[in-house]
């Protein structure tokens, strides 16, 4: 399985050499201790180290690169800020890692055609710092936004805070240049959004959250927004869980469509409230933040209709704001609380899971008393909006118990999810984590199906080997040595 | 795997239905919990020829194509064996994501049997209006609605990379509260019609706004019944860039006669000649020169009379077909 140590290979060194001749003696990482800032990403526990990292400092390099891994046989993966949390951009069957930060040129902005041009490793809030200076935004919004990349985004069809309003990354890609592992660069779509030359299927939909298993990304297309002209957000505090969904599901149908709507549980509450990041909720409640925008008069009409929803499921409290400020300390209830998870536990893991809003009582309910009853601490903060779950497990990595029961707990929840007719993942990705929760979701033809994709772009899994479809292992000059 | 049952879930603003029913049936049960389905060319088409053979729709300007709307939907191959494709929850990133990849792609792959579609909430009036004058003014109304900001002086290289923008025109955030932004084409000249669903103490708002708009640039603002929807069989389809949309479409029809209807927001546009049949080669040159100049940005034409060159797309296709033929 992915978790298991990286096996023995028949390494074979000359490919190092090629490498620095592609990119340069600096730009070739070999040695124990920079190759260990490479083991994991987001997912901090689950740790496989590379054979050898390479920095390209072009998109050129990099298709050499491809090319010279195609040449040799051998395994690579392609990384940039390494946020993501389901152990995607990470080495599992030893290999290869080509780290793309360096590709960071915002190439266009176009305000008119509403698109800009990105290179994969362009920061998400270096684009967004960017396009605000011509009065645009990229909506998008993962959490990781001050260091995760456009091209981890495209590979992981990252999500947000915005979603709910605004959808997801696959929403706004137009366009993608590719190489693939046969060393062809090819465009799908462009500015323009294309989809080739009669009723097509969609190739470039394929390659947003393929997870870095059918080819390498060397340009990103994306659509643009106009900043909305205001916005106001909505912190509302509810004593208890069931009240708090019911009030949920109503602001989820207004017309003016939410942008943001998130839950914060109890739990959460508490941790933040004792915190010198508290906002002033009372610690017995939920919170629910919500957030709607617009043009300047049209959003502040949404308001009273807003409050008058709160009213109707009895808020126990209610605060507003338009002011930025004071918008950003509502919105600390929310973004610090993974934060304080980490300085009271020595490890956390944050679940992703997708459910109909309609299960989410149940659901929460189900992973409190799991949890609970295997002594673990659980706290939930997530996209309830989408009926996007992220159950945050505190845990102690060392201790091989806990270990154990994190991965007992996943299982049930996975189950109990896709019970409920939910997904295994609604922005986290599959990576190396969550492959073994696959024939939850899928059946055999399913499997077959999806795995019949690899087979046409990655057929030896030369590239990212051993994620998200189990035995996904590659055959090539550094697989294992055969035990008999 | 089992595949998708038949529902109609209010609460999470989902439904499955089978491919036969039409927009219009579905609608009328989701009416009754004032939700509805917002895409569609004409409500009297089935759903299953609606996911596969269409991108976009008037209202695809607020709510995205076909394939961000379409959540799942049980397969089936030519040879009857059925899969089960995407989900019913909004977010789904479990697998490659063949809902997206299927939708709009004919019947090249195979067909749909049951569909999950988003609904959405429907609001207490639809409204909408007509804009016409001429085609430099409505070009100027056409950029200032759509909400482009006038941007700073810019310097260049910024992280790494070249930076160039086009000319941009003022601010017009109310164009992103519009339902639909459609245009026509015609002998007769160009005409925009726009959509706005709101609450009955909002129509004054939009009404206001845009009519406002409307007069600054010298166009005509007047009321509609309804929106002119687009031929569900059109002659040509092509996408392209926002800035260009309308003038290509009203070159295809001062050069070829017949009638364009567009989305603004989409870039996409149909044509029907008065009649089809009977062009010349001379005139498919047009289409096939058009056709060169919008994939140069990433767009298509789409035209039976016209062939197309193989491409790495077609030989992807082909080599997934072969392998999805052998499924178990």
């Amino acid at each position: 399985m992915a978790t298991t140590a990286t096996p023995a290979r028949l390494w074979d060194p000359s490919i190092v050499d090629d490498l620095r001749r592609i990119s340069g003696e600096r730009s070739v990482l070999t040695d124990d201790a920079s190759l260990a800032a490479y083991e994991n990403d987001g997912l901090s526990f689950n740790r496989h180290r590379p054979d050898c990292v390479v920095i390209p400092r072009s998109s050129e390099e990099l298709k050499a690169i491809i090319q010279a891994c195609k040449d040799r046989d051998f395994p690579y993966l392609i990384r940039a800020a390494g946020t993501s949390l389901s152990g995607g951009p990470v080495a599992v069957a030893g290999g290869l890692i080509v780290h793309v930060s360096r590709l960071k040129g915002i190439l266009e902005v176009n305000v008119e055609d509403q698109y800009c041009v990105v290179e994969p490793g362009v920061v998400l809030n270096h684009l967004n710092h960017e396009l605000a200076e011509y009065g645009f935004y990229y909506p998008p919004d993962p959490s990781s936004g001050y260091s995760c990349t456009l091209g981890g985004n495209v590979a992981e069809n990252a999500g947000g805070l915005r979603c709910f309003k605004y959808g997801v990354t696959a929403n706004y890609v137009l366009g993608l240049e590719i190489v693939t592992t046969d060393g062809e660069v090819v465009q799908l779509g462009g500015p323009a959004g294309g989809w080739g030359p009669s009723l097509a299927p969609d190739w470039r939909a394929l390659m947003v959250g393929s997870e870095g298993m059918l080819a390498t990304i060397t340009k990103i297309w994306l659509r643009i927004r106009p900043l909305p002209e205001k916005v106001w957000t909505f912190l509302a505090e509810f004593k208890k869980m069931e009240t708090a969904i019911e009030c949920l599901v109503e602001l989820v149908r207004h017309p003016a469509i939410p942008v943001a709507l998130e839950l914060i549980d109890n739990n959460t509450v508490r941790l933040v409230e004792a915190s010198n990041m508290a906002v002033g909720v009372d610690k017995e409640s939920w919170a629910l933040l919500m957030e709607v925008d617009g043009p300047f008069e049209l959003v502040d009409q949404y308001v009273a209709d807003v409050e008058a929803i709160f009213e109707r499921h009895k808020v126990d409290n209610l605060r507003k704001t338009d002011d930025n400020a004071e918008r950003s300390k509502l919105w600390r209830a929310r973004k610090s609380g993974n934060g304080l998870m980490g300085q009271v536990s020595p490890d956390y893991m944050i679940q992703d899971a997708v459910i109909p809003r309609s299960k989410l009582a149940d659901l929460l309910q189900a992973i409190y008393d799991a949890a609970y009853a295997e002594d673990m601490h659980v706290m939930n903060v997530f996209h309830a909006g989408d009926g996007n779950l992220h159950p945050c497990f505190l845990f102690d990595a060392r201790d091989e118990k806990q270990v154990h029961t994190l991965h007992e707990l996943g299982k049930v929840l996975m189950q109990k999810v896709i019970d409920y007719g939910g997904v295994l993942s609604g922005e986290h990705g599959i990576g190396n984590d969550k492959n073994k929760y696959i024939p939850y979701f899928f059946g055999e033809r399913e499997i077959a199906m999806q795995k019949a994709l690899i087979e046409v772009f990655n057929p030896d899994n030369q590239l990212n080997p051993e994620k998200v479809f189990p035995q996904r292992s590659f055959v090539g000059c550094c697989a294992p040595e055969p035990t008999a | 795997m089992k595949p998708f049952e038949l529902y109609y879930d209010p609460q999470d603003m989902t439904t499955c239905v089978k491919a036969d029913t039409t927009v219009r049936e579905m609608n009328e049960i989701a009416a009754a919990d004032k939700l509805y389905f917002p895409l569609f060319l004409s409500e009297e088409m089935p759903v299953g020829e609606l996911v596969l053979g269409y991108r976009f729709t008037s209202r695809s300007y607020r709510f995205g194509p076909l394939c961000d709307n379409v959540l799942g939907f049980n397969f089936v191959f030519p040879d009857g064996k059925q899969v089960k494709v995407g989900a019913q929850v909004v977010k789904n990133v479990t697998g490659f994501d063949f809902a997206r990849f299927l939708t709009n792609s004919g019947y090249r792959f195979g067909t749909v049997e049951r569909v999950v579609l988003r609904l959405r909430a429907m609001a207490d009036s639809f409204q909408y209006r007509r804009v016409s004058g001429k085609l430099d003014a409505m070009e100027t109304f056409r950029r200032e609605l759509l909400g482009s900001a006038t941007p700073p002086p810019k310097k260049e290289g910024a992280h790494g990379g070249p930076v160039r923008h086009s000319r941009a025109s003022r601010r017009a955030a109310y164009g992103q509260v519009l339902d639909a932004f459609d245009f026509v084409v015609e002998q007769e000249g160009l005409q925009f019609q726009l959509s706005f669903s709101c609450d009955e103490d909002q129509v004054q708002f939009y009404d206001q706004s845009i009519g406002e708009l409307a007069q600054r640039n010298d166009c005509a603002y007047e009321n509609l019944e309804g929106l002119d929807l687009p031929s569900p069989q059109p002659f040509v389809r092509v996408k392209t860039l926002m800035s260009a949309a309308t003038m290509q479409a009203a070159d295809l029809v001062s050069k070829l006669g017949g009638r364009a209807h567009g989305f603004v927001g989409n870039a996409f546009f149909h044509w029907d000649p008065d009649d089809g049949e009977a062009l010349d080669g001379a005139q498919l040159g047009v289409l096939e020169r058009l056709h060169r100049d919008v994939a140069k940005q990433g767009g298509h034409l789409r035209c039976e009379k016209l062939e197309y060159p193989d491409s790495v797309e077609l030989r992807w296709e082909q080599a997934l077909k072969e392998k999805w033929e052998a499924l178990p």
